[in-house]
């Protein structure tokens, strides 16, 4: 009898312990729209086409993204590029680049397959609209990072942007 | 033995790399293109043999000249992939130290590098 | 080749032919050997040793595509040593190659994408800057070469030399520096150069109106056909979001053995044209409104028939065209002869009949013969893969050719023995050579004086050539155009088919080349004043009810297209519907035709493209035409085939449409539900047509039965227009024509030649013109200016002027269909 009252003490103190110790502690939340979470580095949230160095997009439109697709949401039409006035640095561009961010799934196999690092999923999670046509995200729409992003590939064959 | 099909004797004094060398370049300008390994092996050899030759070596590119001749030889359409062969071959298989020298000094570098 | 040989590949036993390749007996047992330089077209070459496999008893690795089979021999394609060849060779092939796929329109159906993925060695161990070679560089408009991305395997270059036999494409250079190029840089512009663009096995070799437009796995396809000319190619057409992107070939070995000629590649523009009828339209008060298509088809069907009820059936007409479909043809067969009871169809202006008194030989034939017999055709600008068949036979497979034509050909280079008849006198020539086969046979001959050399320029030694030529070839194939022959000249040819078929154990066939897509298939649906579908004569008219059921038979003789328009003019004929025809430019005497037409007191014009004839129009239908439609088409050697459909359309199909005309008057509608309802239809009613269904044509197609010729009597020979001034024009077509097909912004307008006549020296010299001059041709009151060529394209008193384009306006310098008299003068001095 005594035993068991001693048992349900010591229970009760340790589910205490977590309570008043979690008093102390920093909260987990936060107030959400004042303050914005900091994603992890390797968050699959919004695409966006990235440029190169020289102020060129990244894009080659190979198409690649599109085929490796599992839902079909990026349409893409290529074109050959004017030499004199390269909107990419290869011999071809892509002359519509369309993602349906309604029927996308995040999955990221879309910067899998590129392969040349031109479409990347960021940390931008705030994806709600009221407007279903906004979600037909055009090559506007994704290039708007004006400065080119760095990646590195880690010893997992995961590329990271720096 | 050196060359194609035939014996050619060299007196101690001759740097056999460069022996090699030489030979293969004279494949290599000489290669018709009808065949890809001879169209492509003759040059890939000169390349690494005038790496080698300059200081740029390594004893992984000997091993790897190694596997050239041997995916070039009796892989042709005529004798002149197999004779660009037997020169850088048999330099290899008789001559190997003189590659070795070639390439120490650089690895040496790279150890205490 | 009766010996089979016993092989072991992989420890699987194949039994193959005797000279088979290793590579092919592997494929025959589903065992595939990676190539490059190989293709079954051209022939073992052996330069990029991919095809490496070990043979028990022999030293060293050998290639299986040069490799003939021998008895009991044993092949290992799986063998570490041949695994060891396999990734050293591809290493080799890989390593200056730019390994650019993302970028390369190659990429997705690329051997070379798919060797490495399935034997490469999954890495390279080049640590060398690639070699840089020229990117994009124009090799003609319609091919960009990228010389970086050439593996060198040489299937381009064997394939101008053993294929097209031009040997335009040449490596140039040596070693490494090897590359694919023309002489002195030349581009590279022959009449079947994009082939090479389809065998290339890597992406150097390009499309440049495909360059960067899309992946090929984006696109979707369809299995179609070519409509341009009458060998009706299989072809590839490549869409997407159903806008055209490119054809590509699809080997059929009965018809096109691979191959497609450059208009068939890139002259197929105008489906996005601009000048496309798209809607239909009426003129009401001289303005053209629009309406909706079925219901201006319903009124169409209506105001013919009542002229019909008004004037009785002769007043109206149909001029159908050899560009539709057989089911097209076939409804309008059945609206004019059924529904409004007119026996008034024709699809052409020259004169010829269907069946044939011999065998219907197809392109396979034309190999298995000993000798082709070429009479009239022009095999290279009228049907460019016929041209490549014949070429195939002479020159591979031993086959003899004669040329009897009245001008020179391309072909007269490779051929035994070719002989020029007069212009006109085509006639007499085949009388001729008919008759001396008859002497020999000792059967009845054609009367009249037919030896002379005075009549038709050859000499009877020349002729008597020809006739042992014919009379000792086992197997005699006649290639003969219709469409080239004058006035009644197709009965000569017909009985000199006949006589030939009567020489003992001779196997003797026709392959009848009329230069357009379906005029067999025209012919055999009864677009003809005096046959009726399957080649039934219309004044049998037992035969005739027997078919299609009693009173079908009209008792009216119909009129033929020409007559059509002298009705027209005199006004006898009030309504004429025109199908995809061209009359005013197609028709000799322009003046006269736009004349006729203007009287008419309905003109309903059912078209593709916009004409000078849909101008006049009182009525405009639009026709969805290739690309667009679906259907069959019956090629020149007989075979029926199925023309998918490559891009979708809003337009009711042109089936659609004719039966809707054919249901508006009828009292029992029939509707059909897809094309393959007609064709259902018209295989039951149509003689020969009989095996002709979905299934049965699905890949390949299948050869229709022989249409028998109506047994004739030897026809005699027709008067000679002697008289006429000047000399005898001859019209001769051109591949490459500035038409409503290929325009102006054609990607294959530099072939487009300026307006040339070729005259005789003689002839030349007479008129006091030399090569280069500006001459000028009239007749009729027209003049047509052109440049002169000075050669031997023809015999003295006739001038050839190739048809160059469409607003050279040609046929108005002709009267009729026989022969025509033409004045060349020098333009006046001014």
């Amino acid at each position: 009898m005594i035993l068991k009252t001693f048992d349900g003490v010591k229970h009760l103190l340790i589910g205490l312990g977590v309570t008043f110790k979690n008093l102390f502690s920093k909260p987990v939340t936060f107030s959400y729209p004042e303050v914005k979470r900091i994603m992890p580095e390797r968050y699959r949230g919004r695409h966006f086409l990235n440029r190169d160095e020289n102020g060129l997009e990244k894009c080659i439109g190979c198409s690649l993204c599109s085929i490796n697709c599992p839902v079909g949401c990026i349409h893409v039409v290529s074109a050959e590029n004017d030499p004199d006035h390269p909107v990419s640095p290869g011999e071809r561009y892509a002359e519509v680049y369309e993602i349906n961010l309604l029927r996308c799934i995040y999955c990221g196999y879309c910067e899998e397959a590129c392969p040349v690092d031109a479409v990347v999923l960021r940390e931008h999670y705030e994806l709600a609209d009221y407007d279903r046509d906004k979600y037909l995200a055009t090559k506007g729409d994704l290039l708007v990072y004006p400065e080119p992003n760095e990646f590195k590939v880690n010893i997992l064959g995961n590329t990271t942007r720096v | 033995m050196l060359g194609s099909g035939a014996l050619i004797v060299m007196d101690h004094t001759v740097n056999i790399v460069e022996a090699a060398l030489r030979m293969s370049y004279f494949y290599m300008h000489e290669s018709c293109g009808k065949c890809t390994p001879c169209r492509e092996g003759t040059r890939w050899m000169y390349q690494i043999l005038n790496d080698i030759q300059n200081g740029k070596g390594s004893s992984k590119q000997v091993e790897k000249l190694e596997d050239i001749c041997d995916n070039m030889s009796f892989k042709c359409f005529c004798a002149l992939g197999d004779a660009a062969v037997a020169p850088v071959a048999s330099s290899i298989m008789h001559f190997r130290s003189d590659y070795d020298e070639l390439i120490k000094n650089l690895e040496s570098d790279e150890v205490s590098a | 080749m009766s010996e089979d040989i016993n092989i072991t590949i992989n420890d699987q036993p194949v039994s193959v032919p005797k000279g088979t390749l290793v590579v092919e007996a592997a494929k025959k047992i589903g065992i595939e050997i990676p190539v490059f330089c190989y293709h079954e077209k051209l022939g073992p070459f052996g330069c990029c040793r991919m095809c490496l496999v070990e043979v028990e008893k022999m030293p060293k690795l050998t290639t299986a595509c040069t490799q003939t089979v021998m008895p009991d021999m044993v092949v290992k394609t799986e063998s570490p040593k041949v695994i060891k060849a396999q990734q050293g060779v591809l290493e080799f092939t890989l390593l200056n190659h730019p390994l650019d796929c993302p970028v390369c329109d190659k990429g997705g159906e690329c051997p070379l994408q798919n060797n490495t993925f399935k034997y490469g060695p999954g890495d390279t161990r080049m640590e060398f800057d690639r070699a840089n070679r020229d990117k994009a560089t124009p090799l003609s408009p319609v091919i960009t070469i990228d010389r970086e991305r050439c593996i060198a395997c040489q299937r381009c270059t064997r394939y101008s030399d053993i294929i097209e036999q031009e040997s335009a494409l040449v490596m140039l250079n040596r070693g490494f520096n090897n590359e694919v190029g023309t002489f002195n840089n030349e581009p590279y512009d022959t009449k079947y150069s994009g082939n090479v663009i389809d065998i290339c096995p890597v992406g150097a070799l390009t499309n440049t109106q495909f360059r960067f437009k899309a992946r090929t796995w984006d696109l979707d396809n369809s299995a179609t056909l070519c409509a341009h000319c009458g060998c009706n190619c299989n072809m590839t057409l490549g869409s997407r979001t159903n806008k055209f992107m490119r054809i590509e070939t699809r080997p059929n070995d009965l018809v096109d053995d691979g191959w497609v000629c450059d208009k068939a590649r890139f002259g197929y523009d105008f489906i996005e044209s601009d000048h496309r009828i798209v809607e239909a339209t009426n003129l009401v008060d001289g303005e053209y409104k629009v309406a909706k298509t079925l219901e201006i088809a319903r009124q169409t069907a209506e105001s013919l028939k009542k002229i019909v009820d008004e004037y009785g059936p002769e007043s109206i007409g149909f001029i159908g065209s050899p560009f539709g479909t057989n089911e097209e043809l076939y409804l309008y067969h059945k609206l004019f002869r059924f529904t409004l009871g007119t026996n008034n169809l024709d699809h052409k202006i020259y004169i010829d009949t269907p069946g044939l008194p011999v065998d219907h030989y197809d392109f396979l034939n034309v190999e298995t013969a000993n000798l082709v017999l070429l009479i009239g055709s022009d095999p290279a600008e009228e049907l460019p893969i016929l041209d490549l068949r014949i070429k195939k036979a002479i020159t591979r497979k031993g086959v003899k050719l004669a040329i009897l034509n009245d001008q020179k050909t391309e072909l007269d280079k490779i051929a035994d023995l070719s002989l020029m008849y007069d212009v006109g006198s085509d006639e007499i020539a085949l009388a001729a050579l008919a008759n001396s086969l008859a002497l020999e046979l000792d059967i009845e001959m054609v009367e009249g004086e037919t030896s002379d050399e005075s009549l038709t320029g050859i000499a009877e030694r020349r002729m008597k050539e020809m006739a042992e030529l014919v009379r000792t070839a086992m197997k005699v194939c006649v290639v003969y155009n219709p469409a080239s022959l004058t006035g009644n000249s197709i009965f000569m040819l017909k009985h000199l088919l006949g006589v030939i078929n009567k020489i003992p154990t001779m196997e003797c066939g026709a392959i009848p080349a009329a230069p357009f897509t379906n005029s067999l298939g025209a012919m055999d649906m009864g677009i003809l004043p005096d046959y009726y579908p399957g080649g039934i004569s219309s004044s049998d008219s037992g035969k005739v009810d027997q078919v299609w059921g009693d009173g079908s038979s009209l008792q009216s003789k119909g009129l033929s297209a020409l007559e059509m328009i002298d009705k027209a003019e005199s006004g006898e004929l009030k309504a004429l519907l025109v199908y995809r025809n061209n009359p005013v430019i197609d028709f000799p005497d322009r003046k006269r035709v736009e004349s006729a037409l203007k009287k008419l007191s309905l003109l309903v014009v059912h078209d593709m493209m916009k004409t000078e004839t849909s101008v006049l129009a009182t009525t405009v239908l639009p026709s969805n035409g290739p690309g667009y439609d679906e259907g069959t088409t019956t090629n020149i050697g007989g075979r029926v085939q199925y023309r998918k459909r490559g891009l979708n359309t809003k337009n009711s199909p042109d089936w659609k449409i004719i039966s809707k005309m054919i249901n508006s008057l009828s009292e029992k509608p029939i509707e059909y539900l897809t094309s393959f309802s007609v064709t259902e239809e018209l295989s039951q009613t149509v003689p020969g047509y009989s095996e002709i269904s979905k299934k049965s044509i699905k890949k390949e197609g299948k050869t229709r039965e022989k249409i028998e010729s109506a047994n004739g009597v030897v026809p005699e020979i027709g008067k000679v227009e002697s008289s006429g001034q000047g000399l005898k024009l001859r019209i001769a077509e051109q591949l490459f024509a500035k038409d409503k097909i290929l325009d102006a912004s054609s990607p294959l307008a530099h072939h487009f030649l300026p307006s040339t006549l070729c005259l005789h020296k003689k002839d030349a010299l007479k008129l006091d013109l030399s090569n280069g001059d500006q001459a000028i041709l009239a007749a009729n009151g027209v003049e047509v200016k052109a440049i002169v060529e000075v050669s031997n394209r023809c015999n003295p008193g006739a001038v050839i002027v190739p048809r160059v384009s469409d607003d050279q306006g040609l046929l108005r310098l002709s009267r009729s269909c026989s022969v025509n008299w033409v004045e060349v003068k020098k333009p006046k001095v001014e």
